[in-house]
């Protein structure tokens, strides 16, 4: 396994490119979870693409303007639109540079929903990786995850209810429930609470486009939640019942990690998490062989 | 190693560094000549669960001084970040060689002979513990930690906190040392609880300044060991969730010994004018 500094794109954007001893056929391109610089929440970036180039898988790892290293995005804009134009940028980086001429991509939190537009907007994208992603938009955002943000409290508070331990801090008033139920009688109740389904239905327009125009390019799609995650519930609300319905099911796959929290802080979830994509990525059809992939690399 | 890239602010060039037998990742901001000022700043971060959170200090920061003319570099040490190893095959005496072989490539690639040390949270600790040994011009600590011991056993208690209020579950995979994100190997763990800025040899920096909650322990610390003959102590608040005041003044700070190197290198050369 090789990883080299580079630099790439209009905007010079600074990231790692992890490649294999023995060059694999696809590469994936890591998208900043949130704001979180190229490594990941926990380093798991840097994790997972060391365990991807053990597999064969070529990867880069980098910034987007105004995070971690790259240079501050003075005009480019709104973050999603040139967030998803950079991640294009990988894209031709890895074709014209180093001969990769597809990619998955992968994102957490918000670095799914950009590498959702990203694969979107990208014929290249033979794959998406997407953990813990929204991808609701528009102004009912807030509505949804209210909702769904309650959702999971009870989920958290409901898990507890068999454990002794958990009563015991209750009652004893070292819970954190009291601490959280202080801050919400705090708080100012939200402006509009209601979700109902059309409200859920407006906010995925726009995503059910996109996801439309995946499922006509046959890219396939492992969605990952975890428990502790908010978006396994705005999921549930938002998209679920639509993918499952709509999107091709032998190009999606969506897996629920219990005992994980939203960015995977313990090795345990981390390594479950690695293994998953892993198998995922094996499962993927070969895409061409090195000579294959260097020509293709010339020609484009 | 990449090349450099030009910005409005002066050249940002990431690259491969070895430290050892392993290879670190740095990235090296230098400013464009008009405003080099011939000190350069060595950023060493944090080592752990907060790493992330200093590491946007350290950008900010960086991103401020390398527009007022400062060369920095700042780096991974072994087993963090984009740097070669896992999080268990990092140790104390190899974070300390990473800070050195970060020094040196720094003091390469700026051409600077005057060298400010800026340690954030272990980083600090660690950054301290450089000053003891190498010619820095001076130390800039940040929130640093003054105690391991203390260091590790709050790390211990806010992962418990965490994991009570958290869905995450730990199994046996999870019996090493954790903290919200941050692995340790036991051994790790003992060397971090033996390190104490009290326990340091004298810093040798000619400076120093410390970003530190006023009235706290860690300021008596500081102040009480770091000060000695003829040089004196400064101390910033860290300030709210967007730190710009301390920034600011530290950056201030920096100005002054700057400037004070340039006049001591134009006193220097019309010496040897006069000699000549």
């Amino acid at each position: 396994m090789d990883e080299s500094a580079v630099v790439f794109g209009n905007q010079s954007l600074v990231g790692v490119l992890c490649e294999p001893a023995q060059a694999g056929a696809m590469a994936v391109i890591f998208v900043n979870a949130g704001n979180t610089h190229r490594c990941g929440p926990n380093r798991l970036y840097t994790i997972l693409a060391r365990r991807l180039a053990a597999k064969g898988y070529a990867s880069l790892r980098f910034d987007i303007s105004g995070i971690g290293d790259s240079p501050p995005a003075t005009g480019l804009g709104k973050f999603r639109d040139y967030a998803a134009r950079q991640v294009r940028e990988a894209t031709d980086y890895l074709a014209h540079a180093k001969g990769y001429p597809h990619v998955v991509m992968l994102g957490l939190c918000g670095g799914a929903d950009v590498a959702f537009d990203g694969g979107t907007a990208d014929e290249r994208a033979a794959g998406l990786i997407l953990v813990n992603g929204a991808f609701v938009d528009g102004d009912a955002f807030a509505d949804i995850y209210h909702k769904a943000s309650r959702k999971t409290t009870n989920r958290f508070y409901a898990a507890g209810l068999f454990s002794p331990r958990r009563w015991w801090r209750l009652v004893t008033f070292q819970s954190q429930f009291w601490k959280r139920l202080a801050r919400r009688k705090q708080a100012a109740p939200p402006a509009h609470t209601a979700c109902d389904r059309s409200t859920t239905e407006t906010a995925s327009v726009d995503s059910r486009l996109k996801w439309e125009t995946l499922a006509r390019r046959k890219a396939n799609v492992l969605l990952i939640y975890s428990e502790g995650s908010v978006f396994w519930d705005i999921y549930n609300a938002a998209n679920k019942d639509y993918l499952t319905s709509c999107y091709p099911a032998d190009r999606l796959a969506v897996a629920f990690h219990k005992n994980a929290d939203h960015t995977f802080t313990l090795l345990s979830a981390q390594e479950r998490l690695a293994k998953q994509i892993e198998q995922w990525l094996d499962t993927l059809p070969p895409s061409h062989s090195i000579a294959e992939r260097r020509a293709i690399g010339e020609r484009i | 190693m990449s090349a450099g890239v030009p910005n409005q602010n002066g050249t940002i060039t990431p690259l491969m560094f070895p430290s050892g037998s392993w290879r670190l990742m740095g990235v090296h901001y230098a400013p464009s000549l008009q405003t080099k000022r011939g000190v350069a700043v060595l950023m060493c971060n944090q080592v752990g669960p907060d790493y992330g959170e200093y590491y946007k200090t350290a950008r900010m920061l960086v991103g401020m001084l390398v527009a007022r003319g400062f060369d920095c570099l700042r780096f991974d040490y072994t087993g963090w970040g984009d740097s070669q190893g896992g999080s268990e095959e990092g140790s104390v005496q190899q974070w300390l060689a990473d800070i050195a072989s970060a020094e040196a490539l720094l003091r390469q690639r700026s051409g600077c002979s005057k060298i400010c040390l800026c340690g954030f949270g272990f980083g600090g600790l660690l950054a301290a513990a450089h000053a003891a040994r190498c010619e820095a011009e001076a130390l800039l600590l940040w929130e640093s930690v003054v105690d391991g011991r203390s260091y590790c056993r709050t790390l211990r208690k806010n992962h418990s906190a965490w994991l009570r209020g958290s869905f995450a579950k730990a199994t046996k995979l999870d019996k090493k040392f954790q903290a919200m994100g941050f692995v340790a190997a036991a051994d790790l763990e003992r060397q971090m609880r033996r390190w104490r800025l009290t326990n340091l040899p004298l810093c040798r920096a000619h400076r120093v300044f410390a970003v530190v909650q006023e009235g706290s322990s860690d300021q008596a610390v500081i102040v009480e060991h770091l000060s000695r003959d003829g040089i004196s102590v400064k101390t910033c608040a860290p300030g709210d969730a967007l730190p710009l005041r301390p920034m600011r003044t530290a950056i201030a700070w920096l100005k002054e010994i700057a400037l004070e190197a340039m006049a001591l290198e134009a006193m220097a050369l019309e010496g040897m004018a006069g000699d000549g």
